[in-house]
């Protein structure tokens, strides 16, 4: 499936758009601040079914209006799909599917995979661990229908543990209510830790392939950090582990191991990129990172999901630029934006429908032969 | 201030109902002041008439008139089984059904640190206590299926099992009529993990 147009009312700086997209590569090109993030953020909310800057969605309404409209039609084969996300203010999002209302996202999953690649995500590897677990995250709702109720059910069990340490700590519960939910966390939190374990074992050759493909010198490598990642029985180990330090938990009010302290440990060289790698370095292993998810969404869900680009091209070398944009001109729809066309003189990668945006009116100027 | 002040009191007081936001305050506020001063009295007598004449059940802690609710007065249920929900609405809910013809125990809610609820503020002794009785041979947990629920479960089957009475859950899975694609990814999981053979 590939998206065929966009329709916007009230989105940002769109007071009122619609423009087409084609098969391959689209491309929107404008000056600073003319409202191609937001574009791209429009699409990303409709079909991923969040944005990648707010979780507030009243800031996606124009300032001074109280509804917003996001809608696009799904085209695969004879099969079209109209769906719509609305907003209005200090309400939740309704999202349609041909008219009909649903309120699961999983649903627009379902129908086509959308991954969004940001110049945040070239600083995975330079973050903190949060990024590296939202990306296992990300990865892992992709690949594993499961995995968002997985996550859910260990963060709710997690915030009752935690609120139990601290009413224990302050004398208003006895010290063996915590049986149950230790109990209740190494349960759901074991089921968490082999479903983790088994994404990153999925993307981790893809990863390291593309890195050597790009850079035949280095050798990239990906493991899962967590306490138990080598443990036979989880379940067993984990409960262990957090019995052996309740005294410790209960002074600091918190839960101390499981996934939710999980990272990744990301190498070149043998020698961790947070650590000792080159910026240079830490972007090259974001690069990968993101063509990895790509290529392993791609083989899991057979078929070619749609990649929606932010202004990541201009913060790349031109060796790694070559090489994404062999990678995306094999995909079958991306949508990018970029301040120049220019990005795609040097490459060939065949032709590319042009969309240039200025001040948040939309002008499509049709095919650019590359 | 829009409102003055005795409207303005009424509304936020039927704010704080469970499902009405302020515009439904505003609406039924706005009913509440054209209807007829004896309509006005019916309604704040029944909800008074509520709070005076009902109470909770001796044995149960299902809602009655009485000390004692009609389900537990009622000698033709079977004195061997009893159904644990978390609230009185649950009973009402199981009855429907007809299917079940035991008694009842209500807990009063389900295990929650995040809400301040731990197992001394349920009614589990009074629950252990009914146990005592030789008759009760099983009790059959329906406390709702989410991670308080679940958690309670475990924890009153951790303590009811030793006492030699069967612990059975109610189970998880398909709606009856319903089509096996519309289910969601999650039950149509549990339902085939909690599959029987025929």
């Amino acid at each position: 499936m590939y998206l065929q147009n966009l329709k916007l009312l009230n989105f940002r700086n769109h007071k009122k758009s619609s423009l087409n997209f084609s098969l391959g590569i689209n491309l929107i090109t404008g000056k600073n601040s003319q409202g191609k993030t937001n574009l791209l953020e429009a699409i990303s909310v409709l079909l991923i079914g969040r944005s990648h800057r707010t979780t507030l969605n009243d800031t996606l309404i124009t300032l001074g209006e109280e509804l917003s409209l996001v809608k696009g039609d799904l085209v695969g084969g004879s099969k079209k799909e109209c769906v719509e996300a609305v907003f209005r203010l200090g309400e939740t999002k309704i999202v349609k599917i041909n008219g009909v209302r649903d309120q699961k996202t999983k649903d627009l999953r379902g129908l086509m995979n959308t991954i969004l690649f940001s110049p945040e995500d070239l600083r995975i590897a330079k973050g903190g661990p949060d990024k590296r677990r939202a990306f296992i995250d990300e990865v892992g709702e992709q690949i594993n229908y499961d995995y968002n109720h997985l996550r859910w059910k260990y963060l709710r069990t997690l915030k009752q543990r935690n609120d139990l340490l601290k009413l224990v700590a302050a004398r208003n519960q006895k010290r063996e209510a915590l049986d149950l939910w230790d109990e209740k966390l190494v349960s759901t939190g074991s089921k968490f830790i082999y479903t983790r374990r088994d994404v990153v074992k999925k993307i981790r050759p893809y990863c390291e392939r593309i890195f050597s493909k790009i850079n035949p010198r280095g050798v990239f490598t990906i493991d899962y950090v967590n306490d138990f990642k080598d443990s036979e029985d989880v379940e067993v180990d984990f409960l262990k582990k957090i019995k052996s330090i309740r005294e410790y938990e209960m002074g600091r009010g918190v839960t101390l191991v499981g996934p939710h302290r999980d990272d990744l440990e990301l190498c070149v060289g043998g020698k961790d990129v947070r650590l000792y790698g080159s910026q240079g370095e830490q972007r090259m292993v974001g690069l990968c990172l993101k063509l990895g998810e790509l290529e392993l969404v791609q083989k899991e869900r057979k078929r070619s999901p749609l990649l929606l680009m932010d202004d990541v091209l201009s913060e790349l070398d031109e060796e790694k630029r070559g090489a994404l944009l062999g990678f995306v001109s094999q995909l079958e729809q991306s949508i990018i934006t970029s301040t120049s066309p220019d990005y795609f003189k040097c490459v060939s990668v065949g032709e590319i429908n042009l969309i240039e945006i200025s001040n948040g009116s939309i002008k499509e100027m049709g095919c650019l032969k590359a | 201030m829009y409102y003055a002040a005795p409207v303005a009191i009424l509304i936020d007081e039927l704010t704080k109902l469970p499902g009405i936001g302020p515009k439904s305050a505003q609406r039924l506020a706005f009913y509440l002041l054209k209807i007829s001063p004896e309509n006005a009295k019916d309604l704040a007598d029944a909800i008074m008439n509520v709070k005076d004449k009902i109470g909770f059940c001796n044995v149960c802690f299902n809602i009655t008139e009485g000390d004692m609710c009609e389900l537990c007065c009622d000698f033709d249920r079977d004195d061997s089984l009893i159904c644990v929900v978390e609230e009185p609405r649950d009973i009402i809910a199981i009855e429907k059904t007809s299917s079940f013809k035991g008694r009842y125990h209500v807990l009063g809610g389900a295990i929650s640190p995040i809400d301040g609820i731990g197992p001394d503020d349920l009614k589990i002794r009074e629950l252990l206590d009914r146990l005592k009785d030789e008759k009760v041979k099983e009790i059959v947990i329906a406390t709702n299926p989410n991670i308080e629920g679940e958690a309670t479960a475990m924890y009153l089957a951790k303590l009811v099992k030793p006492l030699g009475v069967k612990v059975t859950r109610i189970a998880s899975g398909l709606p009856v009529g319903g089509d096996l694609e519309y289910a969601d990814e999650v039950t149509l999981g549990k339902a085939l993990e909690g599959r029987r053979e025929m």
